[in-house]
């Protein structure tokens, strides 16, 4: 790529980040940095999780994130009767001209934007029935692999109040949603904005700004953005010192941490720091960038031992003191 | 940013580099500032305390704390220089301190490090980026970004007790400096040298009674002080070491003063008396005077003779009694002065020639002979010669006027001749003050370092009781001494002890000190006895010295080998008893009376016999310690005057 042609790109990339984040702020009040941190897991070629209370609009920013990009969008609300079949799909018996012959019939998970509304309440079955596809984006049914479109995404949400019966998410999948995305409650100001517009006349439906392609290219784009050395080994570092048995992690790691974030950690780190930098109209990731990601990528993948979490440690407050015990540049 | 050509790009390359150059240098320069911000304070700190170390200890160290500190922080200041300087900043943590400070989101590193890879790495990114940074670096101030550092609290407070240190040794006058030449002080003694009550009245009695004699002025004031250091002594107020400078010096003082050789005076007088063996009746008493060696009785009968001077044929007679002892006197000293002259010239041609004939060897010794005797009997100082020389002329002059009827000029010869006797008395009892001082500041030392070395054994480590009985008595003062002096003897051996006291014992009803005749439990008379190990025979000998008469000579046993040690004698004291064994008051009565009782004043056989004694012990080969006894033995049974008792000065009397 020439000068000019990364020039325009990355300002192309900007203006049309500015028409998505403009469209979804017509339903969505407020929640710049979740709406941002979906958008990244979206350039980013992830999945995202997000963790909310009901009520705060975690579903239909998704709706309307699928709206505003042209995207095909299914909804899977997750319950404990709910099997891998009502998700993947399954195959059954076509009678129509001919012969009666098996067919099969695609389940929810073949859309580019899939929701897998309150996955912790489906069981560990029908929840590992989305590993492959998240990270093959393909799917296996009957001995037949069906590859999923691209861009595949699945953002998942998650209630972290209502813990009776349901079904806390296997590492294994955890590792696999690039951001955990913890959605805050509105503020004053907000809940005053979402009442008016809620209550009021119906407001029209966002328009898709970005078109498929766009989109493919974009994420394109995001692979691109160099990540000097220093910073690469700014976000090694930081993975090193989730780990108890590193010798830069801080006391707290060791003592409430049994695992540490997995190498996907560091590359969901990177990834969303190359999208961030893009964010910021910026040609190279910066310390900062990697920063910023450091929570949203590494906060579900800390495993805590049995004193973290009997004492109710939160895994942020862990991640800030690595934060604090890494120095930026070596 | 379209179309940026490559020259461009270089630029700003360029400018990043500069950039991050200028960041570079700057964060050295300031981490060389910080460093000096906390070494200078501590280095300053530093040579204060060394200061007052140096002024405090007065230079008592082999080496100058100041100098060495000033050196030691000199070092460290340039250290710290050579380390912030040495070590410097790493251009990619000083391009990252300037994204942090203008939240440049690593525009400066990122671009500083792409400079140094391909183009086509990262395709069009990378100029981009640099380019970028280019811009960014535009409002980049490597002064604000490395400011240069503060003093903190530590330098502040390092800084405010250095100025503390010097500003108070500013203010605080210096100590005069001290010289360290000559041998290195002595360390004040630890042990308080103590004086015995008993012995510190034994003391103060004999200084009072030097002090009623009216000796001259300087043997009064030495008197005065030796008074003061003995009651400082029976109250422990002194250390050893203080104790027996002081009494050193005294000694020294009282060794200084000049005075009138006493026996070769009175021998004199005594030559006088002898020669005026055929003098008539009026000269009797004078002659008897000189005689008895008595200066005052002497002065006294001059007195007599100048109030009623002979006439006739006593006047004849005494004058040629007085020619006579005139004539013996200056034929004395006539020979002594040929003696002399003649001894001279021999030992002169002796050390000419390198030998004598066997007639001039006999010559000669015999010479020596006679000079010796000569000067022995006639004083040695030139004053009392002078005296002698001027009596004899003036009892020449009285009887020659008495002869002739001149009764005016033999009135004033008499009285010429009774003043220079006055004299002569006066500077005869002036010099035995003297030497009773020296006596007494003798005893007191031999007391103080007795008391020491006792002190000395049984404060050291394995004292013992050596009762076995080795050595002698002699030996065993020996054996005292030095492991007194060590620090780590025994108490005296006991065979000596036992004998003694057991001769002192048997011959108590012929002495009569107070409290052994009368009963009193406090009575005892406890001397260290003199023996050679066997109690039994030792005390039988101490009856038989308890006889009368006085000794003259010595016990050449103690100067030669040690008695082996086979005596088993242990220590015995032996207490007074009311009404026991002991003699009773009227057995003692009755003891006197089967002899007679006596006549002379005890003070008068007291001064002879200590005299005897002290003229003994300084003749003889007798050994210090052996003198030690004769000595003490003499001062406790002097005659004390009552009044004059310092007992209830002294703090451990009842």
């Amino acid at each position: 790529m020439t000068e000019p042609n990364v020039q325009a790109q990355v300002e192309t990339f900007e203006r049309l980040v500015a028409r998505v984040r403009e469209e979804v702020s017509k339903r969505i009040v407020g929640q710049r940095e979740v709406v941002d941190g979906v958008l990244t897991v979206l350039l980013g070629g992830g999945h995202g999780l997000l963790e909310g209370v009901p009520g705060l609009g975690k579903t239909l920013l998704v709706r309307t994130l699928a709206d505003a990009l042209e995207l095909s969008f299914a909804r899977i609300q997750f319950t404990p009767d709910l099997m891998p079949a009502d998700v993947l799909g399954t195959t059954v018996i076509a009678e129509g001209v001919g012969a009666p012959k098996l067919e099969f019939q695609r389940g929810p998970v073949f859309a580019h934007v899939v929701l897998a509304d309150e996955v912790n309440r489906a069981t560990p079955k029908t929840q590992s029935a989305l590993l492959e596809a998240m990270q093959e984006a393909s799917v296996t049914v009957s001995g037949t692999t069906h590859a999923l479109e691209e861009p595949f995404m699945v953002l998942a949400t998650q209630n972290p109040l209502e813990m009776e019966g349901t079904y806390p998410l296997p590492e294994a999948q955890l590792d696999r949603f690039m951001l955990k995305l913890e959605v805050p409650f509105p503020s004053h100001e907000e809940l005053h904005a979402i009442l008016e517009r809620t209550t009021g006349p119906e407001l029209a439906a966002p328009s898709a700004v970005v078109t498929r392609a766009e989109l493919v290219a974009m994420r394109g784009l995001v692979r691109s953005v160099p990540v000097t050395a220093h910073v690469r080994d700014y976000a090694v570092r930081i993975l090193e010192a989730t780990h108890p048995g590193s010798a830069t992690a801080p006391a707290s790691v060791k003592q409430y941490v049994r695992f540490g974030a997995s190498p996907r950690g560091a590359q969901a780190m990177l990834t969303a720091a190359k999208v961030r930098t893009l964010f910021g109209g910026r040609f190279s990731a910066g310390i900062d960038d990697v920063r910023d990601a450091v929570k949203p990528a590494l906060r579900h993948r800390l495993i805590l031992n049995f004193e973290g979490e009997a004492d109710g440690v939160r895994p942020d407050a862990l991640l800030d003191d690595v934060l604090a015990a890494t120095r930026e540049v070596r | 940013m379209h179309g940026q050509p490559a020259a461009v790009a270089m630029d700003a390359g360029e400018r990043v580099r500069t950039l991050v150059g200028r960041l570079g240098r700057r964060a050295r320069w300031v981490r060389v500032a910080g460093a000096l911000l906390r070494v200078v304070p501590l280095g300053l700190v530093g040579m204060g305390a060394a200061a007052w170390g140096d002024r405090l200890l007065g230079g008592a160290l082999p080496v100058a704390l100041t100098p060495v500190t000033a050196a030691i922080a000199a070092l460290g200041v340039v250290a710290a220089f050579l380390w912030s300087t040495l070590r410097g900043e790493a251009p990619l943590a000083s391009a990252a301190r300037a994204d942090r400070h203008y939240d440049l989101r690593s525009r400066i590193s990122n671009a500083f490090e792409l400079l140094d890879r391909s183009a086509e790495s990262h395709g069009g990114f990378a100029a981009l980026a640099i380019a970028d940074a280019a811009r960014a670096s535009e409002r980049v101030d490597p002064a604000v970004v490395l400011r240069w550092p503060a003093p903190d609290r530590g330098s502040w407070a390092a800084v405010g007790v250095a100025s503390l240190l010097f500003g108070a040794m500013a203010v605080v006058p210096r100590d005069p400096p001290v010289t360290n030449q000559g041998a290195p002080p002595r360390p004040t003694a630890l042990v308080r040298a103590r004086l015995d009550p008993d012995d510190a009245a034994a003391f103060q009695a004999g200084l009072e009674e030097l002090r009623t004699a009216r000796p001259d002025a300087a043997t009064q004031a030495l008197v005065d002080r030796a008074s003061d250091l003995v009651l400082a002594l029976a109250r422990g107020e002194l250390g050893d070491v203080d104790a027996a400078r002081a009494l050193e010096a005294l000694l020294e003082r009282a060794e200084a003063l000049e005075g009138v050789d006493v026996r070769g005076l009175e021998r004199a007088l005594g030559a006088l008396g002898e020669s005026m063996n055929r003098a008539p009746a009026p000269a009797v008493p004078l002659r008897d005077a000189l005689a008895a060696r008595d200066p005052g009785a002497a002065a006294r009968a001059l007195d007599e003779l100048a109030t009623r001077p002979p006439t006739g044929a006593d006047a004849r007679a005494t004058a040629s009694s007085l020619a006579k002892a005139a004539a013996d006197a200056a034929r004395r000293d006539a020979a002594r002065d040929a003696a002399a002259r003649e001894t001279e010239s021999l030992l002169r041609k002796r050390a000419e020639r390198e030998g004598l004939s066997r007639g001039e060897r006999s010559l000669l010794e015999k010479r020596q002979r006679e000079l010796e005797r000569l000067s022995r009997e006639s004083p040695r100082d030139a004053a009392s010669r002078r005296r002698l020389e001027r009596l004899s002329r003036d009892l020449d002059r009285g009887g020659e006027a008495s002869r002739r009827g001149n009764t005016s000029e033999a009135k004033e010869a008499f009285e010429d001749a009774a003043k220079a006797l006055r004299e002569a008395q006066r500077s005869v009892e002036e010099q035995r003050a003297r030497e009773d001082l020296r006596r007494q500041l003798e005893q007191l030392r031999e007391q103080l370092r007795r008391g020491q070395g006792q002190r000395g054994g049984s404060n050291g480590e394995g004292s013992k009781r050596d009762n076995d009985g080795n050595g002698g008595g002699a030996q065993g003062e020996l054996k005292r001494f030095r492991l007194g002096a060590a620090g780590q003897g025994a108490r005296p051996g006991g065979q000596g002890t036992a004998s003694g006291r057991k001769g002192a014992g048997d011959g108590g009803d012929r002495l009569l000190v107070p409290g052994q005749g009368g009963g009193r439990p406090d009575g005892v008379l406890e001397l260290p006895g003199t023996g050679d190990g066997d109690a039994t025979s030792s005390g039988a000998g101490g009856a038989v010295a308890a006889g009368d008469g006085v000794g003259a000579g010595h016990e050449d046993a103690t100067l030669d080998t040690p008695t082996p040690k086979t005596g088993h004698a242990v220590d015995t004291r032996v207490r007074g008893q009311s009404g026991g064994d002991g003699p009773t008051r009227s057995e003692v009565i009755r003891t006197a009376a089967s002899g007679g009782f006596a006549q002379t004043p005890y003070g008068k056989v007291y001064d002879d016999y200590a005299a005897h004694a002290e003229d003994v012990v300084e003749r003889e080969k007798v050994p210090n310690g052996l003198r030690y006894y004769v000595r003490r033995y003499f001062q406790l049974i002097r005659p004390r005057a009552p009044s004059t008792t310092p007992r209830t000065t002294s703090p451990g009397s009842p």
